[in-house]
């Protein structure tokens, strides 16, 4: 009887935390992703923010033309496929954890099984009488035994590749948190200067009345504004990265610690914040 | 002294450059109507020269940083592999433990004589083994 209290208890923890393996798995995927949509890659930069391709915009009848060299984008591209190796590992990672950690996956109805045996019964032991209230016993025994250990299994075996696999994902969040906080957040920088430099210093030095400065410098401020959201856009994408990076922590390292709820409850909170991160990255792409 | 910059260096040259840059802009723009034709040019040259430099740098950081990291990122995808093994382990028991019931209900079919349904459970039998 004291076992099979002991086993409840740990069947029960155990469906628990593989439920909030499956929160945490499906926003964290589903955020990977955004972030891979979302993302201004650097050959967008390489290609809009080159001085050859910005000088163009000063190619009116008003301005001279000046020959301007071209940016090879090589290294660009080159970096927005290590990107994309990177972003995809993790979102085949996450979708994964999240399919196994369904509660789909281990849906098995014991009922049909044990009405038919208990169809069986009557003809092959006839003898042997069962009533309602045993045959619906039996059916909950059964579930348990057939269902239960499953879930166990399940649970320790998906905690057991996060355990291993921990230190691993942060270092790979850390690397995906320095290219968007320093490399990507450096080009912004960088096309912001060159902007400035051969565009808006060409046309404003060469316009002459009031009225076309004006006009210059309000698309100046455009596009600081239209790098200003860019900017944004990566540091709630670092946010969401660092949550992820956290919470995958606590729940491979929440199987040890007596306070597994407030993990739980930390993840419940954590799950919020992502989506409405994703939410606002969404939005500020659209 | 190491002459191979580490990864923070080549984002600090690479936001020096950018500073530079944008010094030297600010200089022009202040200068505008002082500077000839011929200085204008030198100095959009430097800075085409900067520019290209700086945006460069910090795009090579990336691969920098992806060959630092790319023993954690196959770990990663190694995990992901074993996710999948894992997974169609699970169905797979599942499948198992669906045959069993249709195998009951078969039995059961046939200690009834039902052959309606005898038909329909082998039917359904054959189903989840050929599903695969």
């Amino acid at each position: 009887m004291k076992n099979a209290i002991v086993a409840a208890f740990l069947f029960l923890g155990s469906c628990k935390s593989t439920d909030s393996i499956n929160r945490f798995a499906g926003s964290a995927g589903s955020g990977v992703i955004e972030l891979g949509r979302s993302s201004f890659g650097f050959g967008q930069f390489c290609k809009l923010y080159s001085p050859g391709e910005l000088g163009l915009m000063t190619d009116t009848s008003l301005y001279a033309r000046f020959p301007r060299p071209k940016v090879s984008c090589a290294a660009y591209k080159t970096s927005d496929s290590l990107v994309l190796i990177i972003n995809r590992a993790l979102a085949d990672y996450f979708s994964l954890l999240q399919s196994g950690s369904d509660k789909k996956l281990l849906s098995y109805n014991a009922r049909p099984l044990v009405s038919s045996l208990a169809d069986l019964q009557p003809r092959v032991l006839p003898d042997l009488s069962f009533s309602e209230e045993k045959i619906t016993a039996v059916k909950g025994l059964l579930n348990t035994l057939l269902n239960e250990p499953l879930k166990y299994y399940r649970a320790q075996k998906l905690r057991k590749i996060m355990q291993e696999n921990d230190s691993a994902l942060s270092r790979v969040i850390g690397a995906y948190v320095f290219i968007l906080d320093s490399a990507l957040d450096g080009e912004i920088d960088q096309a912001l200067e060159n902007y400035k430099s051969f565009v808006y210093a060409p046309l404003y030095g060469k316009s002459a009345g009031s009225v076309e400065k004006a006009f210059v410098n309000n698309r100046y401020k455009e596009f600081l504004n239209e790098m200003e959201e860019e900017r944004l856009k990566i540091h709630k994408s670092v946010r969401v990265l660092q949550t992820i990076g956290k919470d995958h922590h606590l729940l491979a390292s929440a199987a040890h610690k007596a306070g597994f709820t407030e993990a739980e409850s930390e993840i419940a909170l954590d799950v919020i914040l992502i989506n409405n991160l994703i939410g606002e990255i969404i939005r500020l792409t659209r | 002294m190491s002459n191979i910059l580490t990864l923070q260096e080549v984002i600090t040259v690479a936001r020096c450059l950018t500073h530079f840059q944008s010094d030297i802009t600010d200089y022009e723009l202040n200068h505008y109507d002082d500077l000839n034709n011929v200085q204008r040019s030198e100095i959009e040259r430097a800075l085409s020269a900067l520019a290209a430099t700086a945006g460069n740098l910090y795009a090579y950081s990336v691969q920098l940083e992806f060959e630092e990291v790319q023993l954690q990122i196959r770990q990663m995808q190694a995990a992901a592999t074993a996710l999948k093994k894992f997974l169609q382990t699970v169905q797979k028991i599942r499948q198992v433990l669906d045959a069993v019931s249709l195998v009951a209900d078969l039995a059961d079919a046939i200690m009834g004589g039902d052959v309606e349904s005898i038909a329909s459970d082998v039917d359904n039998i054959i189903r989840m083994i050929t599903k695969d």
